[in-house]
């Protein structure tokens, strides 16, 4: 897959980092077991520090997408993850985002549907790799 | 002697012909996003002073090689015996003059960017399969480096299977005129000097074309997917372009072999046709290629492959907006050269034309531009000593 920074935007660029190889994770453009590129090679290609990168890799690790070897690198984790508290944690993310919704208006069901909507892009995505591996 | 001279000529001409050319299609062939070391919004490229800033380039630079060319013929006209030596110093004004036009072009496009206000995304963008699969993208055209390397292995033996049968005192250089002037007491590395300075050649090309796998990808934010069709077809030809010369210039040096073995010396005529038909050979497809394809596959129309799809992934509407800004022009020193501390690559894509730039925070960039340099003014003074010895 193609990772995209955006120097302009909000978020911290370890953060889009992250972020990114999440839904790349998600959208099966990155298969359980494939070695991803070498810290440095990361940051070489995108054009940030290398410190930027080990963040990232660190946090995917400590989040269980990723494991990482002294000598293989990192590689997308082949078990699936650990989902205990995760709705714990879904609710912490998402309840400031409702909130900001409820301020724009927004129901409960149009809330939902946005939601469901952003589900069925990444989803998608995954639909047409597995259509044609 | 002077059909020697009427010989230097034509290669000055050809020399002034090249480099002109090659010099002025440099913004025809640089990603349409960068106007003189600048980055511009797409919707920017029909504004009239963005083609005024390219019309001047191009005026400035025809009139830069028709004064070469002028310059070449009065060398022929009034001291023929310099022909030779002319060609090294003719490209320098050239070099000189579209180094000072493309500043004074790139502070011209950074006023026009600031009055305008035009804003541009500035991206970092990465491919994740790691460098190994990435060799494999467009796959390397390894049938002409080995194909070098047979030829070369061929020329060792029947070298190695002369050699017994030379008579001890060899000839080992020729004037001007192909006459001898130079003996020496034959020995093997005299004898296996053109294969090993070709092996070395075939090395460097193969790095090269491994560089060209390394080198980041620029993707197209509108469209992702041909970006990396685009790249993947440009890598395939730039790979078959330097495998091709790797074999031409493989043959251009074991045409010499005979010669150093004493077995047939040719006339200086069909030397400097070697010498010019094997030069064409490699120059052509160089032009040829950089322009057909243009920086990064960018003039390319390839067609669009599922897997292109897949690895570029996401359809737009799936990726986060992209925020806008002053771009990524700061880290471009005179438009020219990238200073990024922060970055820790060392090759990056030019930012005009179609050729590697350097990272000159890293200090490793400076050891090699000095080296480049020290070479290159050696070179120039090894040359001159020895060609004015020749007048």
């Amino acid at each position: 897959m193609i990772i995209q920074i955006d120097f302009a935007g909000d978020l911290p660029l370890y953060s889009q980092l992250r972020d990114q190889i999440v839904i790349g994770i998600a959208a099966g453009l990155l298969q359980p077991g494939e070695v991803l590129p070498s810290v440095r090679r990361l940051a070489a290609d995108i054009g940030i520090n290398i410190h930027t990168v080990n963040k990232a890799y660190a946090l995917l690790r400590d989040e269980g997408y990723i494991v990482m070897d002294r000598r293989s690198g990192a590689a997308v984790a082949g078990r699936p993850l650990d989902s205990r508290g995760f709705s714990e944690h879904l609710a912490d993310l998402l309840r400031p985002i409702a909130a900001e919704a409820i301020c724009h208006g927004l129901d409960a069901a149009q809330f939902g549907q946005f939601c469901a909507d952003l589900h069925h892009q990444v989803r998608a995505i995954r639909d047409i790799q597995e259509e044609h591996p | 002697m002077n059909i020697l001279q009427g010989l230097f000529f034509a290669i000055n001409l050809l020399l002034a012909l090249t480099m002109g050319a090659m010099l002025t299609v440099l913004p025809l062939i640089t990603r349409k996003s960068l106007l003189f070391g600048v980055r511009i919004p797409e919707s920017a490229l029909d504004h009239p002073r963005v083609r005024q800033l390219k019309t001047r380039y191009l005026a400035v630079l025809l009139a830069l090689s028709v004064l070469t060319l002028a310059a070449a013929l009065v060398v022929h006209l009034t001291r023929p015996a310099y022909n030779l030596i002319a060609s090294l110093y003719l490209p320098l004004p050239l070099l000189i003059g579209q180094f000072l036009t493309t500043v004074a072009l790139w502070r011209q496009a950074r006023r026009l960017k600031a009055q305008e206000n035009w804003q541009v995304a500035h991206l970092g963008t990465a491919e994740t399969r790691s460098s190994r699969a990435r060799t494999a993208f467009g796959g390397l055209p390894w049938a002409w480096y080995l194909g070098s390397l047979a030829l070369l292995v061929l020329a060792v033996l029947v070298s190695l299977a002369v050699y017994p049968s030379m008579p001890q005192t060899i000839v080992t250089h020729w004037n001007a005129a192909m006459e001898p002037d130079a003996w020496a007491e034959k020995s093997l590395i005299h004898v296996l000097i053109m294969p090993i300075i070709a092996l070395v050649m075939i090395v460097i090309m193969l790095l090269s074309n491994l560089a060209i796998y390394r080198t980041k990808l620029q993707v197209s934010l509108e469209n992702p997917a041909l970006s990396y069709a685009q790249h993947r077809v440009y890598r395939l030809w730039m790979s078959h372009m330097l495998g091709f010369i790797t074999a031409i210039m493989t043959i251009m040096f074991l045409a010499f072999q005979p010669m150093v073995l004493n077995l047939w010396v040719p006339s200086s005529g069909v030397m400097i046709l070697i010498i010019l038909v094997t030069s064409t050979l490699m120059i052509v497809p160089a032009i040829v290629v950089s322009v057909k394809a243009g920086q990064g596959g960018t003039r390319l129309k390839p067609a669009i492959t599922q897997a292109d799809v897949a690895a570029a992934g996401f359809a737009d509407s799936s990726r986060p907006a992209m925020r806008s800004g002053r771009g990524d022009d700061r880290f471009w020193k005179l438009g020219m050269f990238y200073v990024n501390p922060e970055d820790p690559a060392l090759f990056v894509e030019d930012r005009l034309g179609n050729n590697g730039g350097l990272n000159y925070a890293r200090p490793l960039a400076w050891v090699m531009v000095v080296v480049l340099l020290g070479l290159i003014i050696a070179t120039y003074a090894l040359s001159t000593a020895l060609l004015l010895e020749l007048v």
